[in-house]
């Protein structure tokens, strides 16, 4: 059975608006997935459902056996990390606190009230800032460091959950060129090494096309692409998109159109 | 306590300023707490008192009270209004005065500050009661010690707005070859408006709270019948008079949450 | 496509506005019955009568500071049973933190019951329930500036960026642990500014509260205004002045260093 599975997935907002139709999707533990699409094609609001930040309307998930439903979302979530484009660090405290975040699940609501942490997580925490090489940052205040270190705390916190499943909502949209070179090949190798199946949102089709095993497409909530990178020719491009990359570059109107 | 459980910091203990913010309030309350009278018997022994004066609340109200309720009460509004209202018109010129950008020589500017100080530190009751004693019985006591606090308040934080204003469109404005005072006019009053109107709307709700205490002096408003019906233990009256005033704060909130929105929105554009 | 005149001008309603106040002030005149030249007429009278305060009399100086420390110290405990009502009750009167819709609705109510009792009625109360003394006087501080202290603290939780509280569902926190590690050292340094601002609110009010009973200076201020000794009295208001002005440079320069 496959690892995380979507069956006939929908998501209807409240308004009306229907960001997911039925989307069905079979992923294997251990692959590196990059997630490509328009603006508002839904890439969001996919891997927003999967750990039910913004639960499906319609449709089943399942993660490891597990179905979601409304009663089990933080015991999914214990073990699902997520990276956000913003970063989402709590900006006065420090880096280390930040990533012991990623071990509050394990908690109960009295010890996290004074800040305590058993030595267990200082441990795993430690190995997560050695990973994304930040040990020696563990003790500045978050909003300290650079765009590129800030993701690599916010994986790092990821990490710290010592979860089967990585999914990063564009995280090196905020990101400089270099950083974002850094953050991509750190997910990467955490896939390879650790085994843990990444799901990433992507902008960029060279990127996806350079780090990602298998790449799937939305636009406008269908699931439009599902194959390897050497699949997606520029003649499948065109159809997600609506126009190839190279077309794109000579004319800056469609280019904004996409933005 | 476990042993191996320890704080996010390099050497595992809790940071001075989080230990020093809990430990020292919690000492000067243990060391004070005689000073007030505060023991867990006094106030354990109080709660089925209060409960009982809560249920003698809830009784049939007195309806013939009702119309000098209704004629306090339009009494503690009008106090608020016509005290803020003075008090705004003195404390623009005033707050000018007291802005180090805006005032014309350091000394005025000084001592107009020192006086606001003056003013603000007394209690609204303290000068209630100062204008009592001088002025006799009635609202207009009260409508000056409100509006002389409020000036002191306003003052203070016209000058404030005023000092942090964005000097690059004064000078666009003073390259044009005005005069201080219309750059003050048309440069700095307009970018302090916006704060002014927030400020306004919450000293509207100190005063209107601050008026209907005032009456316990005789300066006028529902305080004195306030204290009055508690001393007589006149339950009926005493839960008329404190939902009303529930009610006067309350949508006093309410209509400044909405002026709130719509004055960001600029209906108050002068030109 | 250009204009080729002038826009018409938008309607002004400022003098509309300005007349209608007008207007409802010389209303309020009318019916208050002010007459605000009793105030010039007044003017000789009130020179002679504020010539009366000139002589400061000392005389009891210790059993003054006494009541002022008693003063202050009913503040000083109003405002951290305030802090401690406030704490635990805003959470649930923050949007993004509240469990559910019936706990924001209550919570949020509650904390508007609270600011509205003027604390002179809830002083009187407990004065009736706990007899005279400095107590009542401490209760009915917290119970009223608790209610200002929820609302600034809610308002403040809300303000805190969405982000950073997703970050925390996503990794499977629990209501206390999002207040803990994503709410509170967020908006630590407006708490800190608004708790200083109520403290310094509590001290005058507390002055005040004397006058029902409930300790402090104001009932000793009180008598002697009462008996016309005008001397005593003089040293007691400014013996109040210089205390709320320290306080409020107090709190200014804390506020200034935590900036």
């Amino acid at each position: 059975m496959a690892y995380i599975s979507l069956r006939e997935v929908c998501k209807v907002y409240p308004n009306g608006y229907c960001a997911l139709k039925n989307i069905n999707l079979d992923i294997e533990a251990g692959q590196f997935i990059a997630v490509l699409g328009p603006s508002g094609a839904g890439k969001s609001t996919l891997l927003r459902a999967m750990n039910a930040l913004d639960p499906a309307t319609q449709g089943e998930i399942t993660i490891d056996g597990v179905t979601l439903n409304k009663k089990n979302y933080r015991k999914i979530r214990a073990h699902v990390g997520m990276v956000f484009q913003q970063f989402n660090l709590v900006d006065r405290l420090n880096v280390m606190t930040n990533v012991l975040v990623g071990r509050l699940a394990e908690h109960s609501w009295l010890s996290s009230l004074f800040y305590l942490f058993p030595k267990t997580d200082y441990q795993i925490a430690e190995a997560a800032l050695r990973e994304v090489d930040l040990l020696d940052k563990a003790w500045s205040r978050a909003d300290k460091l650079s765009g590129g270190q800030q993701q690599r705390v916010g994986i790092a916190r990821a990490l710290a959950q010592q979860p089967k499943l990585i999914l990063a909502d564009e995280p090196i949209a905020s990101l400089d060129p270099k950083a974002s070179e850094e953050v991509l090949k750190l997910l990467r190798k955490i896939c390879s090494e650790k085994g843990i199946t990444v799901i990433v949102n992507l902008h960029q089709v060279e990127y996806a096309k350079q780090y990602a095993d298998r790449i799937i497409a939305l636009n406008a909530g269908w699931l439009v692409f599902d194959g390897s990178p050497e699949q997606l020719t520029a003649a499948k491009q065109a159809e997600i998109y609506g126009t190839t990359f190279e077309e794109t570059s000579h004319e800056p109107e469609l280019v904004l159109a996409h933005a | 306590m476990n042993p191996s459980w320890y704080w996010p910091t390099p050497n595992g203990k809790p940071p001075l300023t989080a230990v020093l913010s809990v430990v020292l309030p919690i000492a000067v309350l243990v060391l004070t707490a005689s000073t007030v009278d505060m023991s867990y018997n006094k106030v354990f022994y109080a709660l089925p008192r209060m409960l009982d004066f809560t249920q003698h609340l809830w009784v049939m109200p007195d309806w013939h009270y009702l119309p000098q309720l209704g004629e306090k009460m339009l009494e503690t509004v009008e106090m608020t209004l016509l005290a803020t209202a003075l008090a705004v018109v003195i404390s623009m010129p005033l707050g000018i005065l007291a802005a180090k950008n805006a005032s014309p020589n350091p000394w005025i500017f000084r001592m107009t500050r020192d006086l606001l100080s003056f003013i603000r530190a007394l209690p609204e009751l303290v000068w209630a009661l100062v204008f009592v004693s001088a002025l006799g019985l009635g609202p207009l006591p009260g409508i000056m010690a409100l509006a002389l606090v409020t000036v002191g308040f306003m003052g203070k934080f016209i000058a404030e707005s005023i000092e942090v204003v964005d000097f690059k469109a004064v000078e666009g404005l003073e390259s044009t070859g005005c005069t201080k005072f219309q750059s003050i006019l048309y440069a700095m009053l307009p970018q302090a408006v916006p704060d002014f109107i927030g400020s306004l709307l919450y000293i509207l709700d100190h005063n209107l709270r601050a008026a209907s205490i005032l009456g316990l002096v005789g300066a006028g408003g529902i305080g004195y019948d306030m204290v009055m019906s508690m001393r007589l233990f006149n339950y009926e009256r005493i839960g008329m008079i404190a939902l009303s005033i529930y009610a006067l704060v309350t949508l006093l909130d309410r209509l400044s949450d909405v002026f709130r929105q719509k004055a960001i929105g600029g209906i108050l554009n002068v030109h | 496509m250009s204009i080729k005149t002038l826009p018409p001008k938008p309607k002004n309603l400022f003098p509309v506005w300005l007349s209608v106040a007008l207007a409802m002030l010389w209303l309020i005149i009318w019916d208050l019955g002010v007459d605000f030249k009793d105030l010039l007429y007044g003017v000789e009278d009130m020179t002679e009568y504020f010539s009366r305060y000139g002589a400061p009399n000392f005389s009891n100086m210790s059993s003054y500071l006494y009541l002022m420390v008693q003063t202050l110290v009913t503040a000083f405990w109003g405002t951290v049973l305030a802090f401690i009502m406030a704490a635990t009750i805003a959470p649930y009167a923050a949007r993004p933190l509240t469990p559910n819709a019936v706990a924001y609705r209550v919570a949020k109510e509650l904390l508007n019951f609270m600011r509205a009792m003027p604390d002179l009625l809830l002083a009187l109360i407990f004065v009736s329930s706990m007899g005279l003394g400095p107590l009542p006087g401490v209760l009915a501080l917290s119970v009223h500036t608790a209610g200002f202290l929820g609302k600034f603290f809610a308002e403040n939780m809300e303000r805190v960026p969405a982000g950073k509280y997703e970050a925390l569902s996503a990794v499977g926190a629990g209501f206390t642990q999002k207040i803990v590690f994503a709410a509170w050292p967020s908006m630590l340094r407006e708490a800190v500014g608004n708790t200083l601002y109520i403290f310094d609110r509590n001290v005058r009010m507390a002055a005040v509260l004397g006058l029902v009973g409930a300790g402090g200076i104001g009932l000793e201020l009180h008598d002697a205004l009462r008996l016309f000794k005008y001397n005593q009295a003089s040293a007691l208001i400014i013996i109040i002045l210089i205390t709320i002005v320290v306080i409020d440079n107090l709190s200014s320069w804390i506020r200034k260093v935590l900036n």
